[in-house]
């Protein structure tokens, strides 16, 4: 059974979807492409997994929401439009989610899951009834109290903590980009996609994210480090296209698609 | 003087109906207030419980779950259909809101506490309402003692509100909590809608005994 192949046995999956998979390059909504990700979701919860979804958006919808074109800079305003749109994000999930009779739950964590016992032994908790219950939950930080000092920064982290939380086997990390590859794919016509990774290299590490800041919104860098955080669980790591949610139908059946890590657990050896 | 800032602080069950739903008309009555004052220059804020039941009915429980893990994935779940209810009712007086969920240490974390005042008092500038709640995924205070009184006062110490305004199940009378002072009234909704008025003029107090209130909330409306 070569690594591919072995994925068709996971049973906790954290998806991660980024604002480019969720949105158009202009910041509003791909609701056509939402819909079809709850759907996928839901068919693979109900094929008897566990599903948890980490969005990111709610800034760009708490922007769109007010009528603001782009981003603002202020950290403040930042904060304000991601309270606005982070209650506009979880309606519009639920909404979708409810066509395939799926029950979601919003969950917004700051780092205190990782740094303090108390927070992380309550997330734990919570993230496990939730899968206990057959509810999906849809995880983002808590930008309302975090900021760059305290915060995770992107959600290629936070979901790799998630993943460690909930004891997960697989974390997907879906974004605009095929998956990692050997060079910068705009510069480097001979650039070509990574199938496997069984370490993180020095080497790999440069080709991967370049001279500049990584390709996509999150970048390579925060992508192989989410990978390298779950590498101490053994909790493999996809990196992948989001652009079309059926990919996570491949995926879990075993078909190559994007960058698998092949973290292995103690005692799946 | 200053615009006044008010919190509103809701108890979900009073607005449920004899079958034990959260009523809709009961519900678009309080944001019509809400969005009324809002209107008429007062900085509004919720805070607001609720998540709890509104999880339970959704998920199609008779009762509360008695476990308190269980509570708080009941309460992810109602978080989430508490924000839709409030933004589905404000949508009808063109007014928006956000959602801010907090723990009780953020008055305590200097950067999380300025994090969170920078947060609520950028949204009342944008003319939007907070409505606020216990982050319950990861804490369980609120859970455990059933009230947000501390939430509430935590958030009036944030922005540095005038007043904290409680509904009661009545529906036409409010209870009105002032900075500074040591006895709450009782208003009826003229009184609310006309609150900065009220405030302002109503120097004499009714000296209504603080007997009745939990004993933190009377020590901090007596300082």
């Amino acid at each position: 059974m070569d690594s591919w192949n072995q994925l068709v046995k996971c049973k906790t999956i954290v998806i991660k979807v980024g604002s480019s998979v969720l949105s158009y390059p202009n910041g509003r909504l791909n609701y056509r492409r939402l819909v079809r990700l709850a759907d996928i979701i839901s068919k693979i919860q109900k094929s008897g997994r566990k599903a948890i979804l980490v969005s990111s958006g709610a800034i760009a919808i708490g922007a769109g929401r007010l009528g603001l074109a782009g981003k603002p800079s202020d950290l403040a305003d930042k904060q304000a439009l991601a309270a606005v749109g982070q209650a506009e994000l979880i309606r519009i999930y639920r909404k979708f989610f409810e066509a395939g009779n799926q029950q979601v739950a919003q969950v917004l964590f700051t780092k205190d899951i990782v740094v303090n016992h108390e927070r992380r032994t309550n997330a734990k908790n919570t993230l496990n009834e939730l899968l206990a219950m057959n509810i999906i939950p849809i995880i983002n930080e808590n930008d309302t109290v975090s900021t760059d000092e305290i915060e995770f920064g992107d959600n290629d982290t936070l979901s790799a903590h998630v993943a460690c939380l909930a004891g997960a086997d697989l974390l997907i990390l879906m974004s605009d980009i095929d998956g990692l590859y050997s060079a910068d794919p705009r510069l480097d016509p001979g650039a070509k996609i990574i199938p496997e990774v069984n370490e993180i290299t020095d080497e790999l590490v440069r080709s991967a994210t370049g001279t500049g800041s990584g390709f996509g919104t999150g970048g390579m860098a925060t992508k192989i480090k989410a990978s390298e955080i779950c590498s101490k669980a053994g909790i493999k790591v996809i990196i992948a296209n989001g652009s079309k949610p059926d990919i996570l139908l491949d995926i879990l059946a075993g078909k190559k698609s994007g960058t698998l890590f092949r973290w292995e657990k103690v005692n799946d050896q | 003087m200053d615009e006044l800032k008010i919190i509103i602080k809701v108890e979900i069950e009073t607005l449920f109906d004899a079958g034990g739903t959260l009523s809709n008309q009961k519900m678009e009555h309080l944001t019509m207030l809400c969005a009324n004052l809002q209107n008429s220059g007062i900085k509004v804020l919720v805070v607001s419980s609720g998540a709890i039941a509104l999880g339970t009915a959704r998920l199609g429980m008779n009762r509360i779950p008695s476990g308190l893990t269980a509570k708080q994935a009941v309460a992810a779940v109602g978080q989430a259909e508490l924000i839709r209810c409030y933004q589905e009712c404000f949508d009808n007086f063109d007014q928006t809101v956000a959602q801010i969920l907090l723990t009780k240490d953020v008055i305590d974390h200097p950067v999380r506490n300025r994090n969170a005042r920078n947060t609520l008092n950028k949204l009342l500038d944008r003319g939007i309402i907070p409505v606020i709640n216990e982050n319950d995924s990861v804490s369980t205070d609120d859970i455990i003692m059933n009230d947000n009184y501390p939430i509430a006062l935590m958030v009036a110490s944030l922005v540095d509100a005038d007043a904290i305004v409680i509904n009661t199940f009545s529906g036409d009378s409010f209870i009105l909590v002032r900075k500074n002072h040591s006895s709450t009234d009782q208003i009826d909704i003229e009184g609310l809608l006309d609150l900065t008025g009220y405030i302002k003029n109503n120097i004499v107090k009714t000296n209504e005994d603080i007997e009745g209130f939990p004993p933190f909330l009377q020590s901090a409306l007596i300082h």
